[in-house]
């Protein structure tokens, strides 16, 4: 048997851990019948109750958060390279193709005959796979 | 052939079927969770009620499984405890080191960051020391619940108090409920103000 500390707010933890293994060893109907004596076990239960409403509120709003500024990272990505022109992503590809970066070798393999449209969107595509920066292409 | 268990996904409750258990608890469970969420908030700078929400909240996220087969009211207890556990480590150390910046390596450090403390530590440990005085003074008069308290509050395992104190399990359940009755009269608020 060892001594534990003696750190008040420990030692209340330890009361705690007392009185809820008495709490959840009690049968409910005998609980019920505790609460029809004592209005604050009765209002423990609604403030429990409200605590799970408002968690369920504030990890959707969380959720929505994260969602949101993922989408808004996804759109700057795409508006701030958006604006390359066909030429400029040509050239890239051509430099790519000669390069022997093994990020991009095989995207960028036998690629000299696609159009501009693909030229340009493959071009945004590396940019989000984060295979070239956008540093590369500006 | 030797099998090595490991912890897969399905010996756990996904955050949809934690959901659906939660969603059916009864007022009775609710009763349970909110009345041990302010026992573990006793003498704290933390409301019973932030702590029960967090724990649901790391539920819902994921951060916290449940095992198949623990009772949902265990397990969100042992949430609870567990915040609780990493508050007091980090309210444990040396209020100076509490001011610098501290780089946690075991997550559950970490989880402390979200539970605020409302006061500084030297008026928490005196509001957790006036509380014990109050729950002693309650507890006075009768010697099978003062040793129990006393033992408890030592840090023996439930075990080892039946052996020192010489009681079976049935003698000390009835003693842990007396306990608990007697404390119910005390009025947290009262004690922490």
């Amino acid at each position: 048997m060892t001594t534990k500390s003696k750190d008040p707010r420990e030692q209340l933890n330890r009361i705690a851990q007392l009185l809820i293994d008495d709490l959840l060893n009690t049968p409910d109907e005998d609980l019920l019948q505790e609460a029809s004596t004592d209005k604050s076990l009765v209002q423990a239960g609604i403030n429990a109750k409200k605590c799970y409403q408002n968690a369920i509120q504030s990890v959707g709003a969380k959720r929505l958060q994260i969602a949101k500024a993922e989408m808004e990272r996804a759109n700057n990505v795409k508006t701030s390279i958006s604006n390359i022109d066909a030429a400029r992503a040509h050239r890239i590809i051509t430099k790519l193709s000669a390069s022997n970066e093994a990020n991009v070798t095989l995207a960028a393999r036998n690629l000299k005959n696609i159009s501009d449209a693909e030229a340009i969107e493959l071009i945004n595509e590396l940019v989000e796979l984060g295979a070239i920066s956008k540093d590369d292409i500006s | 052939m030797i099998l090595i268990k490991t912890k897969e996904a399905h010996d756990v409750l996904s955050v949809s079927d934690f959901k659906e258990e939660i969603n059916a608890l009864s007022d009775v469970h609710w009763m349970k969770l909110g009345r041990s969420a302010e026992y573990l908030s006793w003498g704290l700078a933390i409301e019973g009620q932030d702590l029960l929400n967090l724990a649901i909240c790391k539920s819902l996220e994921g951060k916290r499984k449940c095992p198949r087969g623990v009772n949902l009211i265990v397990f969100i207890c042992r949430v609870m405890q567990s915040l609780v556990s990493a508050y007091l480590k980090k309210r444990m150390h040396d209020p100076l080191a509490n001011a610098i910046e501290v780089i946690a390596e075991e997550e559950s450090l970490l989880e402390d960051i979200d539970l605020r403390p409302s006061i500084d530590t030297p008026e928490e440990i005196l509001i957790a020391k006036q509380t014990l005085e109050k729950i002693n003074q309650v507890l006075s008069g009768d010697e099978t619940i003062e040793m129990v308290f006393m033992a408890q509050l030592d840090g023996y395992s439930p075990k080892d108090i039946q052996s020192l104190l010489g009681l079976n399990s049935v003698q000390y359940a009835s003693t842990l409920k007396a306990i608990r009755r007697k404390l119910n009269q005390l009025d947290k608020k009262e004690s922490t103000q």
